[in-house]
C-alpha cells in the first residue's frame, strides 16, 4: 500500500530488547523496511538504552523510552501523545505479550487521537492467556496438553510428582523450561516466579513434531494472512531457531477455526504440536503478538506485518498471498556500533535518533590480499566468535576471501553471504588427522592463507596438527598445549599461580567432585558461591540448597567437578588481546559490559580506558607463554574496586566485531603476526558502543541442500 | 509389463535446474530430500504422470544403463516415493 501523495507512514513499534530470547519489534520493523511498498519511518518505543534492536543499522529511525506498562495506561497514553506531538504517528504495532492489553484498553483513546491499530478485544486476550487456555481448549474443543497452575510454590513438589517427569515448567506470562526431577523443578519454577510472578504453569510433554504459525486476523475476525511453520530446530529455551514454511491444511483449518473462536483481531501466533503417529493437533499456546520468526513471512512471499499496516491504515483486506512451502529461515546475529553521544541522548532526553543508513560491510575490497578461513559460526547455543571475526576482518581491505568453517548444518554463519565468500562444513569427529585431511581438501579448493578457530574444544585439535598445516602453506597463531592447559579453569584456579596480579586477583577457588565436597566448600568461602562447570556453565548459590541444585545442574550437563567460588558482587569487564610469538601483547582492548544475556554472553559494551588492567593481564599471558587471540572475563568488586579474574577464554572472544568497528582491529593483526607480517593496530576509536541482537536469516532450498550433500556452500 | 500410472501428489514441489542443487520439497511437512541425476529426471516425469515403463526408459536413455539395471532404480524409487506418501497410483 501507498501513502497519499508518497507522505511517508509513520508507524511506532515496540519490543527491541529480549537479547538471545528476541522481542519482536526488531524483525517487525525489519518486516516492514523489507515489503512495504512507499516511504516509511519507524519510531522504536522500549524502557530503556539496552533495546539493542532498535539500534540495528536500517531498523528505526527514531528511538524512545517509554515508561512501563505498569505505570498504568494513562502514563502509557500520555508518553505516546509527547512523542504524537512532535512527529505524528498513523499507527501502532506493541510487540510485547503485557503491552498487548495496555495498547488494546487505549485503542480508542489512541484512534481519536489520529494513531490506529488494530488489536483483540480485552476479553480475548485474557481467555486465551497462559492460565486461561485449559479452558479456551476444553470450550472450544481444541486437543491441548494436561496443564495446571501453581499458584503456590509450596504445593509445587506435589503437582509435579504427580504429573510425572520429565515436564515442562512455563511462566504466567512467558518463560519454558523441560525439568527432569523435582530439584530441577524447584529451582526452575522458582526463576520463572521471581521473573513473572503469578506462580507457573506444569504442563506434560507430549512427544512429536512441533509447529507454529503466525496470523493476522481483520476488524471482521476473519484471517488475514497466515503462516504456519514447523520448528526444525529448537534452542534450550524451546523457541525455534531453524524453521520451515509448510503448507499443512489441518494445521490451517485449525489455526482458522482458533482465529474465530477467539474473536480474535490483528496478529498473533499459534503454538502446535502433533503427537508422533497421531493426525490430531494439540494446541500448545497463542501469544497475543506476532512472533520473533516473522521475516520468514516476508521471505514466503506472505509478509503479515506489512498485511497487519496496510489494514490497520485503510481496512480493507488485501488478498494474502499463500506463503511459499519450503521457504526456511536461521537465527543469527547482527552487530554494530552506536555513537555514545546518541546513547546519552536516550539516557537523557528519553528520544534519539535511530541508526537509520546501513553501515557499508568494510572498505573496496582489493584485488591481492589476505585469504582467511574461520572456524565458531554458529550461533545454536551460544554466539560463536568466528561470526564476530569475520565481521572484523571485512572491514579490513586487503582481506579478499573469508571462508567459514563450521559442524553443523544449523551452523547459522554457514549462510551468511555478507560475511564469507565460501563455507565448508568440518568433520564431527575428535580425530586431528580427520581434520587435517579436511582442511587440506577445502585448501586444494580454495586456497587459504591463515585458519582462526574459534572454538575451545576444537582449539587443542588444531595445535596437534599445526605444523603439518604450516607445510601445506597454512598458518595459525595458537599457543603449545602446556599454554593452552594452563588457562583452563581447574589449572587456572587450582594451579599453583600466584592470586596478585597487580591489578588484578585470581579468587580464592575450592575445586569439588561431590555434593558433599561442594557444600563444605560453600561452608568455608561464605554464601553467596558461584558452582563453576571446569568448561563452562556458572551458577550462584545464596544458600546451601541451592549449592545442591546448582551440583545437579552441573552433574547433569556432564560435569564430574565442580569450582566453587565467592560471588563477587560488581561491574563485568574483559580484556581482549593478541600475543605474538614471543608472549607479548601485540594488541589490547577492554571493555565494559553493560547488558548480558541469561548465559552470561555480552550483548552491548562499551569500550574503557583500563591500561593498568590490560598491562596486568598481558604480564599474565606472558607468564603462561600465550601465543594468540585470547580474552580474560573480569568483574570489579564493588566494594574495594578491585578486579577478580574470572575466565580465560582461549581464542577470540564473540564481541570482537567491536575491534574491527573502532580501529584496533584483531583478527587482521592476528592474520598479519601469522604470517610473520609486521603489525601496527590503529589506535581505537572512544565514543562507540558495541550492540548485539537477534537477527534471521533465510536459507534456500538448495543451500541446504548444498551443504548437506557436498558440504560447501558458494555464495554469490 | 505393468501400466500403471503413478503421479507426484500436489503437496510435492520439486526446486532446482538439472546440473544445479536440486530438491525434493513436502510441502505438507517441509521435508526436503536432495535428488541426484536420475532422480531428477524421474521426479519431472511425474510431475505429470508417467508409467514404469516411461521411467525405465528415461533412465536407460540418461544414462546408458541396460533395461534390467534402470528398472530396478525406477521400481525402488518408486517404492521409496510410496513409502514417503508423496505419490498416487493409476491403474
Amino acid at each position: 500500500m501507498r501513502s497519499p501523495n508518497n507522505k511517508p507512514v509513520r508507524v511506532a513499534i515496540t519490543g527491541f530488547d529480549g537479547l538471545d530470547n528476541p522481542h519482536r519489534g526488531t524483525p517487525v520493523a525489519r518486516a516492514l523496511r523489507a515489503g512495504w511498498n512507499g516511504p516509511i519511518e519507524i519510531d522504536a518505543l522500549g524502557y530503556d538504552t539496552h533495546m539493542t534492536g532498535a539500534w540495528m543499522p536500517g531498523i528505526a529511525d527514531r528511538v524512545h523510552v517509554m515508561p512501563s506498562a505498569a505505570e498504568g495506561d494513562d502514563t502509557v497514553f500520555e508518553r505516546v501523545l509527547e512523542i504524537h506531538a512532535h512527529r505524528p504517528l498513523d499507527a501502532i504495532i506493541p510487540c510485547l505479550d503485557l503491552e498487548i492489553p495496555v495498547y488494546a484498553r487505549l485503542s480508542d483513546r489512541l484512534a481519536q487521537a489520529g494513531i490506529r491499530t488494530l488489536l483483540p478485544p480485552v476479553e480475548s486476550i485474557y481467555a486465551t492467556s497462559k492460565l486461561r487456555l485449559p479452558k479456551f481448549c476444553h470450550d472450544s474443543g481444541f486437543a491441548a496438553p494436561r496443564t495446571i497452575h501453581v499458584l503456590d510454590l509450596s504445593d509445587l513438589a506435589l503437582h509435579a510428582d504427580q504429573f510425572g517427569y520429565p515436564l515442562m515448567i512455563k511462566g504466567v506470562v512467558a518463560g519454558a523450561k523441560k525439568v527432569n526431577d523435582a530439584a530441577e523443578a524447584q529451582l526452575e519454577a522458582a526463576k520463572l516466579d521471581e521473573k513473572w510472578g503469578g506462580g507457573v504453569l506444569l504442563q506434560e510433554i507430549v512427544i512429536g513434531e512441533e509447529y507454529i504459525a503466525a496470523a493476522i486476523a481483520g476488524p471482521d475476525g476473519e484471517c488475514h494472512g497466515l503462516v504456519p511453520v514447523r520448528k526444525l530446530g529448537v534452542n534450550e529455551r524451546g523457541k525455534a531457531i531453524f524453521g520451515a514454511v509448510i503448507d499443512d491444511p489441518d494445521i490451517k483449518k485449525t489455526a482458522i477455526k482458533i482465529l474465530s473462536r477467539a474473536n480474535w483481531r490483528g496478529p498473533l501466533e499459534l503454538e502446535f504440536l502433533r503427537p508422533t503417529g497421531s493426525s490430531k493437533i494439540y494446541l500448545v499456546e497463542i501469544n497475543c503478538r506476532f512472533p520473533s520468526w516473522i521475516m520468514l513471512s516476508h521471505w514466503a512471499g506472505c509478509n503479515l506485518p506489512v498485511l497487519l499496516l496496510s489494514e490497520i491504515l485503510q481496512p480493507n483486506p488485501l488478498t494474502a498471498p499463500t506463503p511459499k512451502a519450503g521457504t526456511s529461515f536461521v537465527r543469527d546475529v547482527a552487530e554494530t556500533v552506536v555513537p555514545l553521544t546518541e546513547y546519552r541522548k536516550l539516557q537523557r532526553f528519553g528520544s534519539c535518533t535511530g541508526t537509520t543508513a546501513c553501515k557499508p560491510n568494510g572498505h573496496l575490497k582489493q584485488e591481492k590480499g589476505f585469504r582467511v578461513a574461520v572456524s565458531g559460526v554458529s550461533t545454536l547455543d551460544v554466539v560463536n566468535a568466528g561470526l564476530g571475526v569475520a565481521r572484523a576482518l571485512r572491514q579490513a581491505a586487503d582481506v579478499t576471501a573469508i571462508y567459514g568453517l563450521g559442524y553443523g548444518t544449523y551452523d547459522s554463519g554457514l549462510f551468511r553471504s555478507d560475511l564469507f565468500d565460501v563455507t565448508y562444513r568440518l568433520p564431527l569427529s575428535d580425530d586431528p588427522d580427520m581434520l587435517l585431511q579436511r582442511l587440506e581438501a577445502i585448501h586444494g579448493e580454495t586456497p587459504f592463507d591463515v585458519v582462526i578457530p574459534c572454538l575451545d574444544g576444537e582449539i587443542p585439535r588444531f595445535i596437534a596438527i599445526r605444523e603439518r598445516l604450516e607445510t601445506l602453506g597454512i598458518h595459525c597463531l595458537l599457543p603449545d598445549s602446556k599454554a593452552f592447559n594452563q588457562r583452563c579453569k581447574t589449572e587456572l584456579f587450582t594451579g599453583g599461580l600466584r592470586a596478585d596480579w597487580g591489578d588484578f586477583v585470581i579468587p580464592d577457588t575450592v575445586h569439588a567432585r561431590s555434593e558433599e565436597e561442594i557444600v563444605k566448600a560453600a561452608r568455608r568461602l561464605g554464601y553467596p558461591v558461584v558452582v563453576k562447570g571446569p568448561i563452562s556453565l556458572a551458577i550462584e548459590a545464596k544458600n546451601e540448597e541451592e549449592a545442591c541444585a546448582a551440583w545437579g545442574a552441573l552433574r547433569k550437563a556432564g560435569c564430574a567437578d565442580a569450582l566453587v567460588q565467592p560471588f563477587v558482587e560488581g561491574e563485568r569487564f574483559a580484556v581482549a588481546v593478541v600475543c605474538g610469538q614471543d608472549h607479548r601483547s601485540l594488541c589490547a582492548m577492554t571493555i565494559k559490559k553493560l547488558h548480558l544475556c541469561d548465559r552470561g554472553s555480552t550483548w552491548s559494551a562499551i569500550g574503557v580506558n583500563e591500561p593498568k588492567l590490560e598491562s596486568a593481564f598481558a604480564d599474565f599471558m606472558k607468564h603462561i607463554h600465550w601465543v594468540g587471540p585470547g580474552e580474560g572475563e573480569f568483574i570489579r568488586d564493588q566494594t574495594d574496586e578491585r578486579f577478580h579474574l574470572i575466565e580465560i577464554n582461549p581464542r577470540f572472544t564473540a564481541w570482537i566485531a567491536f575491534s574491527g568497528y573502532t580501529g584496533s582491529n584483531h583478527p587482521y593483526q592476528t592474520i598479519r603476526t601469522a604470517l610473520g607480517q609486521a603489525v601496527k593496530p590503529a589506535a581505537d576509536t572512544d565514543g562507540l558502543v558495541f550492540m548485539r541482537s537477534c537477527e534471521d536469516i533465510p536459507i534456500s532450498t538448495s543451500a541446504f541442500s548444498a551443504l548437506v550433500t557436498k558440504g560447501t556452500l558458494r555464495h554469490g | 509389463m505393468s501400466q500403471r500410472q503413478y503421479a507426484l501428489k500436489p503437496r510435492v514441489a520439486l526446486e532446482g535446474n538439472a546440473g544445479e542443487e536440486c530438491v525434493l520439497v513436502d510441502t505438507h511437512s517441509a521435508t526436503l530430500c536432495a535428488c541426484n541425476g536420475s532422480a531428477w529426471i524421474i521426479l519431472n516425469a511425474l510431475k505429470d504422470g508417467a508409467t514404469t515403463e516411461k521411467m525405465v526408459a528415461l533412465i536407460a536413455s540418461a544414462f546408458a544403463v541396460d533395461e534390467d539395471e534402470a528398472r530396478r532404480d525406477a521400481l525402488d524409487f518408486i517404492y521409496r516415493l510410496t513409502a514417503m506418501g508423496l505419490i498416487d497410483e493409476k491403474s
